[in-house]
């Protein structure tokens, strides 16, 4: 799991991100710990996702988010609220 | 308060014809995107079939930013190290020069450029994040705790529409999304013509089942560049969901491939992206308009299977905004005028294209699923017949097999006396089957 982090956080050093200091991810964390799946980490593509075992949480982080908004509709607890960032924000695509 | 006649919101190839077509029609339209630049937002396996850019802007092969003329498909199905693939070229359709693969990046950008020089006023890095509601209809969008008012508001904004969704005319359904995850992979030109056995400037597009894919029923394309492969993975997000399926390891597993490693290899990776397309089943002819509002592109789910969603797109933009045009000359933009979006709709062809994309994105999810190994053959047929279909934009002649039998065999074998009698039955039939055909698809897209 920790390889596979690597191998996409190697790819995510391609992509050009403008990072806002708002974040446009929230998540109820205090719902995640009852999660049975927590279908959101292998889904996101960038791995955003990550269960953190000794503090028993989910971690996430809003700033390498590629903007494909999986996770809106990936949540079986619907802990996750997913928007847009602010204009001007965000991935910025060179080649999409 | 800033008021407009028309807010088209998103900068992609829906929302930038209908801002051209409007501003052309001499409609003050300002038009809102996002992203710091049009395109920069936007990712797609691309392959432009050019029939509605011709339309709109004829020159277009001079100027916009294209990458290679398509003159090959390839249909492969990969085993765990086997392959089986039909590859076809069809020389008119490179002689026309009627499919081209482009970066949204630089396409969308140069569309939006298009748009522009039209009259219509476009502004970049500006996120709608609501729409301003009065007296039951739509007055405007909101930025932030900004307002911009308009007459009409269009939505382009997108699989993840903000303005459909206020609007209440966009529900999700994951059961019909797909999560598309893709690289772009640097070869030289050169390189890349003699891997793939392509002329100069010519490019070839592969939809690859199978391997990698084969239990979540997902595809691989991969689609070549001036001096790069696109090359990405897809799978139906509601399968993610429920079976925890993490397609960036699908993409790496692809990659392995006997045969696509032979394809990419030595290619360095450029980009990494992701997306999420609709797959046709969205289409809801009832929930496209409402007092004051219209959606196009994939916000109205005009987006079809895989790679030929860009054109429909521009279609309902351009329609949306004939839509538009016709409701700011009558001063109505209640929902019964702009009712009349659907007609116009209806006579482009795109019904009945959306009517095919739904039926093989229902057969997909009801019955390909289910039935792993037997869905392939139903897949190359209607991916055959969606593509003629898309290719052409044309109702094609329901009986014209029938028609065909009877000149080229049955004829010499019928009294000659019977000859004209059944000649003009059959002419009369085929206008007949051809209206009962469009009434059937109507009904189906209620």
């Amino acid at each position: 799991m920790k390889k596979h982090r690597e191998a996409i956080e190697a790819k995510l050093a391609t992509v050009k991100i403008e990072i806002d200091k708002d974040a446009h991810i929230t998540v109820k964390k205090e719902l995640c710990p009852d999660c049975p799946t927590r279908p959101c980490i292998p889904a996101c593509p960038a791995a955003n996702y990550a269960w953190e075992e000794g503090a028993d949480q989910l971690a996430f982080n809003y700033e390498g988010c590629l903007e494909c908004g999986t996770c809106r509709f990936i949540c079986p607890l619907d802990a996750i609220d997913w928007s847009y960032p602010r204009g001007g924000f965000g991935v910025r695509y060179l080649w999409g | 308060m800033d008021k407009v006649q028309c807010v088209v919101v998103g900068a992609g190839p829906s929302g930038s014809a209908c801002a051209l077509s409007l501003a052309r029609k001499g409609i003050e339209t300002v038009l809102l995107e996002r992203g710091q630049r049009a395109g920069e937002k936007n990712v797609a396996s691309f392959v432009l079939m050019t029939p509605v850019l011709d339309h709109l802007i004829p020159g277009f092969r001079d100027e916009a930013p294209l990458e290679r003329l398509v003159s090959d498909h390839c249909l492969a199905y990969l085993g765990e190290k086997d392959l089986v693939q039909l590859r076809w070229r069809l020389q008119e359709h490179t002689d026309r020069g009627l499919a081209y693969t482009a970066y949204r990046s630089k396409f969308d950008a140069w569309f939006a450029g298009k748009a522009e020089e039209a009259g219509a006023e476009l502004l970049t890095g500006v996120l709608v994040t609501d729409i301003i509601r009065e007296n039951g209809k739509v007055a405007g969008v909101r930025i932030g705790d900004e307002e911009l008012r308009a007459d009409i508001v269009v939505g382009a904004d997108g699989i993840h529409t903000v303005v459909g969704r206020a609007a209440g005319l966009v529900e999700d359904d994951p059961r019909t999304y797909l999560l598309g995850v893709k690289e772009i992979l640097d070869l030289p030109p050169e390189v890349l013509e003699e891997r793939f056995q392509l002329a100069a400037g010519e490019g070839i597009c592969y939809e690859m089942v199978g391997y990698a894919v084969e239990d979540i029923m997902g595809a691989t394309t991969l689609y070549t560049n001036k001096d790069s492969v696109s090359l990405a993975i897809f799978g139906w997000v509601d399968q993610l969901r429920e079976r925890g399926i993490d397609l960036h390891d699908r993409l790496q597993r692809v990659k392995e491939h006997p045969y696509v490693a032979s394809l990419v290899a030595g290619a360095e990776l450029r980009e990494y992206q992701a997306h999420i397309i609709s797959n046709g089943g969205r289409m809801d002819f009832t929930k496209l308009y409402s007092h004051g509002v219209l959606l196009c592109g994939e916000a109205g789910g005009f987006n079809d299977y895989a790679y030929i969603g860009v054109p429909p797109g521009m279609l309902s933009g351009m329609m949306a905004a004939e839509t538009a045009a016709a409701a700011v000359e009558k001063g109505d933009f209640s929902a019964a005028a702009l009712s009349g979006y659907i007609p116009r709709l209806e006579k482009t062809g795109l019904t009945r294209l959306l009517y095919n994309s739904r039926t093989a994105s229902r057969y997909l999810v009801d019955h390909g699923r289910a039935n792993l190994p037997g869905y392939l053959d139903h897949l190359v047929r209607i991916m055959g017949g969606i593509f003629e279909d898309e290719v052409t934009y044309l109702d094609p002649e329901p009986y014209a097999f029938a028609r065909d039998f009877y000149h080229h065999i049955a004829e010499n074998s019928v009294p000659r006396a019977l000859r004209r009698p059944l000649r003009a039955a059959i002419k009369a039939f085929s206008p007949l089957a051809s209206a009962m055909r469009k009434r059937k698809i109507r009904k189906a897209m209620r």
